[in-house]
């Protein structure tokens, strides 16, 4: 009974201490291991039911394979997902195939995401035809409704993929997303390959769904300001780690981590008369392949040579500094002794 | 919103069509004429008739009765007759090496660009292996070790061709592999299998018919030039390839032995290259 009401106060999704590795391999005759790239490390959230996190950092840093991390398309080095209470983990691979039926994915590339030999049809309709629930005519039924849903006419049915512009291969593949009326979706930038002007029309219709379907999102995009249009609760990545979690309105009135400062200076203002004070990081990312000690932020930190040598030997962890606000710098974790950190 | 208009979609449908067409008519054509060549020919292609030697084309025989429309050669056999039933030899072999090394080379591919790893790196080390030996040399030695038949010879040249479309494949589904619809069927609960014969296959194979079909006329070529160099289904069975370097020798007197399977050849091969970018232009939907 206690167990019960444990998982349903629980939230839809629990990710704890995920890490996923790539090998680096060496150019000798036998390509031994030299190395790997830590895409993810250490990465922790949860996200409850009908929420939308938003998860922002810049390319590379690892959202995508965070995504793919969840739907266990990566072997996990390290930590955990826990999916509706079930540990995807520990799956078969047969019982994975049916539990993600309830996690889908949007992709960023609405061109490559859409098989061109196909028609719509068959597009939308795939799910169904694997997972064999239906006959050829309700199959049709299913698909006409689902296209129906993401405002796409009747008439396009039969029509191959390469037909369409990027805003609607990109509505062709939130229906087949839907088809299998999945609990939970990863956005995985889904407007930033489309045009500005069809760009808040897609996510509009992925807010819209939401709603009538009672989904709960993952949204991964690269920059700040469309993911202050659609979150909830934002994380912030910087080179595999998390660095920041925040609820949207915290974040953007009281950024704390360095790097959530930096892009929330670069997130452009539609209004060419505000001066504005642009924080423009020095360098470039460190190699993910190297090991480190201390932050990963450290060489581009504004704050990092004042703060002294904490910084260069000690990993900051994500802390809650305030109710659901969590950071990962040493500013504030108390640690370093310093009265920057009192905020 | 903009639909595109049916026309559109219509014309690009229509693309390459002319090509094809005159592809298709011409190949059709020459493997009719080949088919009629098992049943029927105007004489016995390999009857010597030696009163009737190198006569030239839309002449009458030494008995008053027998006409030759394309001539006869130094040992007075018909040329049309010959021309029709070397056919056999060529077009089969032809058609039987593109055959063998398209599901070789195909399956491999899809299979070392889908699971990659060990698979690929093992077949990856016996294609380089066997593309540093000449591949005239492996004809000949398969041809050595089980003389020349038809199979024979078609299975060798298979055996030097089917790396082209290994790599093509390979390579293709590669890239395909990439692309973000073979992850989404996966997510959606598809297997392996799925995506391989539901997604990788369709978009494969349209590159590899038009480079098997591509591939026929340099089959017809390599065919022609093994016979040429004696190394063809043996005597005294005809063949384009070994018509024409007989007739070398009787350039001067009787050109048209071996000008009139040359032109057989080169017919063949256009057709067939017709054929192949006519299919090119039509399958490529992007």
């Amino acid at each position: 009974m206690q167990e019960k009401q444990a998982i349903k106060s629980s939230p839809l999704l629990e990710v704890s201490h995920l890490a996923v590795h790539f090998p680096v391999n060496g150019k000798g005759l036998f390509k031994r291991q030299v190395g790997s790239v830590r895409a993810v490390e250490d990465v922790s959230f949860s996200i409850s039911h009908g929420e939308t996190f938003g998860l922002v950092g810049e390319s590379g840093c690892g959202k995508t394979t965070l995504g793919h991390a969840i739907l266990q398309l990566h072997d996990l080095v390290g930590g955990k997902v826990l999916f509706d209470g079930q540990d995807l983990g520990k799956l078969s691979k047969k019982e994975l195939r049916t539990a993600r039926k309830d996690i889908q994915l949007i992709f960023q590339d609405p061109y490559s995401s859409l098989d061109q030999r196909m028609t719509v049809e068959q597009i939308v309709g795939e799910p169904f035809m694997i997972h064999k629930t239906c006959g050829k005519k309700e199959r049709r039924e299913k698909v006409l409704e689902l296209l129906d849903v993401v405002g796409m006419p009747s008439y396009t049915l039969d029509r191959y993929a390469s037909e369409f512009s990027g805003g609607q291969r990109q509505r062709i593949g939130i229906a087949r997303a839907l088809a299998l009326r999945p609990k939970f979706i990863i956005c995985d930038e889904p407007v930033s390959a489309l045009d500005v002007s069809i760009q808040s029309q897609v996510l509009n219709l992925i807010m819209d769904l939401q709603k009538e379907f009672n989904l709960t999102y993952l949204f991964i995009a690269h920059g700040l300001s469309v993911v202050k249009h659609v979150s909830d609760n934002i994380g912030v990545m910087y080179l595999g780690r998390l660095v920041e979690i925040s609820a949207k309105k915290q974040l953007y009135a009281n950024p704390l981590h360095p790097y959530t400062e930096a892009l929330l200076s670069a997130a452009p203002i539609p209004d060419p008369t505000v001066e504005r004070s642009r924080i423009v990081l020095r360098g470039d990312v460190p190699s993910p392949i190297k090991m480190r000690t201390g932050c990963s932020f450290k060489f581009r930190c504004k704050y990092a040579e004042e703060m002294g040598d904490i910084c260069k030997e000690k990993l900051p962890e994500l802390v809650e500094i305030m109710e659901g606000h969590h950071v990962a710098c040493h500013r504030y974790d108390g640690q370093a002794g310093n009265h920057l950190g009192k905020v | 919103m903009v639909w595109l208009d049916n026309k559109d979609v219509v014309w690009y449908k229509k693309k390459g069509v002319p090509k094809l067409l005159a592809g298709a008519v011409i190949v059709g054509l020459i493997v009719l004429i080949v088919l009629l060549s098992i049943v029927w020919t105007p004489y016995d292609p390999n009857l010597p008739n030696v009163s009737d030697r190198l006569l030239p084309p839309l002449s009458t025989g030494h008995n008053g009765q027998s006409y030759y429309l394309l001539g006869t050669d130094q040992l007075g056999r018909d040329n049309l007759s010959r021309v029709m039933a070397g056919g056999q030899v060529s077009v089969l072999i032809a058609f039987l090496a593109v055959l063998l090394s398209v599901v070789m080379g195909a399956v491999l591919g899809v299979m070392c660009g889908y699971f990659g790893k060990t698979l690929d790196n093992i077949v990856g080390m016996f294609v380089e292996i066997q593309h540093s030996i000449p591949m005239l040399l492996i004809i000949v030695m398969v041809l050595t070790l089980f003389g020349s038949s038809t199979v024979v010879l078609a299975v060798g040249l298979s055996l030097s061709e089917w790396l082209s479309i290994f790599r093509q494949t390979r390579a293709k589904t590669l890239v395909e592999r990439k692309k973000d619809y073979t992850l989404a069927a996966r997510v959606m609960g598809a297997g392996d299998g799925w995506i391989v014969f539901r997604h990788l296959i369709p978009n494969v194979m349209a590159s590899i018919i038009v480079y098997g079909t591509l591939l026929i006329g340099t089959t017809i070529l390599a065919e022609a030039g093994l016979s040429f160099l004696g190394l063809g289904v043996q005597r005294p069975y005809a063949t384009w390839g070994r018509m024409i370097s007989d007739g070398q020798t009787y350039m001067a007197t009787g050109w048209w032995v071996s000008v009139f399977p040359a032109l057989a050849v080169a017919l063949l091969v256009i057709g067939v290259n017709f054929l192949g970018d006519g299919l090119r232009a039509k399958l490529k939907m992007e």
